[in-house]
């Protein structure tokens, strides 16, 4: 009932020259998170309003101006700058987007609500060199990227939260995350890592098509520093080759880790699969070859299970330290 | 929210002028735009792109990006050093006749990415792209055509040529298609020294060539290229060739379709073939394996049938078993 009489204070029943009032508006309404659907262009400005026929400029600004659980789209190719994102968004690059992180700086960062979900799609997020992280998630309800390339971020040479592709660190809640269709290459840390820096977080992860090449580290689940949580993530028809350290990392800390390998090929790595305790880690239907290890399990006593269907060999040496266990197909 | 916008209006055609004159070109920029509409006297920035890839690139920072903003025709280019070209999926090369599409000859270290390019020789280039050295190669979303061989030179007719002679180079070719090309789709051929390579095709259509991927080595170093997920059908000769030179040599085959060619998959020594998941049928022969000792491993789950000859020369090893 106050709010229903401030309005009506504040809103008199004026007649004023159309090109007055915008202006009028324009100097006093703040700016407000009321459209569902907004767009950014090359061409655009961010005097605008961020719609199809006034594109914005950034997807910051465009951001600022999008509803909750709203979409941004790129209308054309072009560099559409940094972002943090603190709610539900979905970011649709169509596949001719940019961001170019700033150098020690990261592409998108997402510090959102526990039941947000954030959509990336179509984007190509580049480090130059000299960005330090591509996606860094610190909180979400469910994170997609989808479409996406990942490259060229820098490592500081002492903190693996610099040089990522993809960061996800959160230290709470249950995070769901979906990451298919997407390039993480040429990053001087991980392509894509799970590594919350404490806590007990949950976390459901796929991991489909996906290459995750000439890195550090392809992909890493390590949840090494939290103090429990419960974490399953699958990995299917995808590729993590050619990085100097391993192709695919799991394990260490006490959560509870389960990973699924499923038809990923693995080649020209150091390590083509590493997995430490606590991870339970069932490998199916994979190439896993010319690494200078093929498989390196540490898990003692062994919760590394093959399907026995797995082609390891021509490897340094194909199975190190302890041997996997047998699965069978049923 | 209160903003204060100082006005500064100045003859714009001066203040362009004064600063074209002021300014060298530098390679400061991170990320460099090219369009059907720009100049090579413009900036390069994306409200005045360039036209072409070349001189984007002089003016863009190592490790930066040059992207294409609509469908056009961008260039030839020489890359010295790690960049990224994204073509967006609409960006042409026309290679000059008798010369290359892009020609890398950057340092061991340096990282080039090429996604979205259609690279075209017209009947008449001799190389989509040659790499005589960079640390990394990525090629993803490209096509490579129409690249005619001057006799029988090696060194012309192809997709990809990549002949490194030194150090180590990581590759990765993807989602790609290289085909009607007079000698080889993909070709790593390096001509002396004792290169490291390990390589990943994946997502490969290499057809409709005088062969569709080829993996050679010279006198030493290392090779470990794997194949997935791919096609190498309708070549004149084969499919897939893997041998030559004294270079430890592993080729991974995986899920891989190969028909209507000469010769399916060739392998001679040194390589050590590893078959799997894979489809080799319709070929004059299937696969010639002259391997000795014999290194053309097979996990005995591949459909080799109805070629002229499936297996010629020694039957395939079967010490390998999946684990």
């Amino acid at each position: 009932m106050s709010q229903q009489s401030a309005m009506t204070r504040t809103v008199p029943r004026i007649v004023l020259p159309l090109t007055l009032l915008t202006t009028t508006l324009a100097l006093v309404l703040p700016a407000q998170a009321s459209l569902t659907r907004t767009f950014v262009s090359s061409a655009g400005s961010d005097a605008n309003p961020c719609t199809i026929t006034q594109p914005c400029a950034t997807f910051a600004h465009a951001y600022s101006v999008t509803a909750a659980s709203g979409i941004i789209a790129a209308l054309d190719p072009g560099k559409y700058g940094s972002l943090t994102i603190t709610g539900a968004i979905t970011i649709n690059g169509n596949g001719w987007a940019a961001i170019t992180a700033p150098a020690a700086g990261n592409g998108i960062t997402i510090t959102a609500g526990g039941s947000d979900n954030v959509a990336l799609i179509g984007l190509e997020i580049d480090g130059a060199g000299a960005g330090y992280n591509g996606v860094v998630l610190n909180s979400a309800g469910s994170l997609a990227v989808t479409n996406c390339t990942l490259q060229n971020f820098a490592y500081d040479g002492t903190h693996p939260t610099t040089g990522n592709g993809i960061l996800m660190q959160p230290t709470t809640g249950t995070l769901a995350f979906t990451i298919t269709n997407t390039t993480a290459s040429n990053n001087g840390d991980v392509g894509i890592l799970f590594l919350p820096p404490s806590g007990s977080p949950n976390a459901n992860g796929v991991i489909d098509h996906v290459v995750a090449d000439a890195n550090q580290g392809g992909i890493s689940v390590q949840p090494s520093f939290a103090t429990g949580g419960s974490i399953v993530v699958t990995i299917s028809d995808s590729i993590a080759s050619n990085n100097s350290a391993a192709g695919i990392f799991v394990g260490s800390g006490p959560a509870t880790l389960k990973v699924s390998i499923d038809n990923v090929s693995l080649s020209g790595n150091f390590e083509g699969i590493g997995a430490a305790n606590p991870a339970n880690v069932l490998l199916g239907r994979s190439v896993i070859t010319g690494n200078t290890i093929g498989v390196k399990n540490n898990t003692s006593p062994s919760t590394f299970g093959s399907y026995g269907d797995n082609r390891i060999n021509l490897n340094g040496t194909d199975v190190a330290n302890n041997a996997m266990n047998t699965l069978t197909p049923q | 929210m209160t903003r204060i916008v100082s006005h500064i209006v100045l003859p714009l055609t001066l203040l362009t002028a004064t600063l074209a004159i002021a300014l060298p070109a530098q390679a400061s920029l991170t990320r460099t735009f090219v369009s059907a509409a720009g100049s090579d006297a413009n900036p390069c920035t994306i409200t005045q792109p360039c036209a072409t890839f070349a001189h984007a690139y002089s003016l863009t920072a190592a490790s930066g990006i040059i992207a294409a903003l609509d469908p056009g025709k961008y260039g030839p280019l020489t890359i010295t050093g790690a960049i990224t070209i994204n073509g967006n999926g609409w960006a042409a090369i026309t290679a000059p006749a008798a010369g290359n599409g892009i020609t890398i000859n950057a340092g061991g270290s340096d990282n080039v990415a090429l996604i979205g390019l259609e690279i075209d020789g017209a009947g008449a280039g001799y190389n989509g792209i040659v790499l005589n050295a960079a640390g990394s190669l990525t090629v993803t979303n490209c096509t490579l055509q129409n690249f005619v061989q001057n006799g029988s030179d090696g060194n012309t007719g192809n997709g990809i040529e990549m002949q490194p002679t030194t150090g180590t180079l990581a590759f990765t070719i993807t989602n790609t298609t290289a085909s009607n090309n007079g000698n080889v789709g993909i070709f790593f051929f390096p001509p002396s020294g004792s290169p490291t390579v390990t390589g990943v095709i994946d997502h490969v259509v290499a057809d409709a060539s005088q062969d569709g991927i080829v993996v050679f080595s010279t006198t030493g170093g290392s090779v470990v290229v794997t194949v997935s997920d791919s096609i190498a059908s309708n070549n004149s000769q084969g499919g897939i060739f893997a041998g030559q030179g004294t270079a430890t040599f592993k080729l991974s085959i995986d899920n891989v379709t190969i028909s209507g060619n000469g010769t399916g998959i060739e392998a001679r020594t040194p390589a050590n073939v590893l078959l799997g998941r894979s489809v080799i049928t319709g070929n004059a022969t299937g696969v010639n394996n002259t391997t000795s000792p014999n290194t053309f491993y097979t996990y005995q789950d591949n459909r080799i049938n109805l070629n002229g000859t499936d297996i010629s020369g020694t039957a395939l090893n079967t010490t390998f078993t999946s684990q």
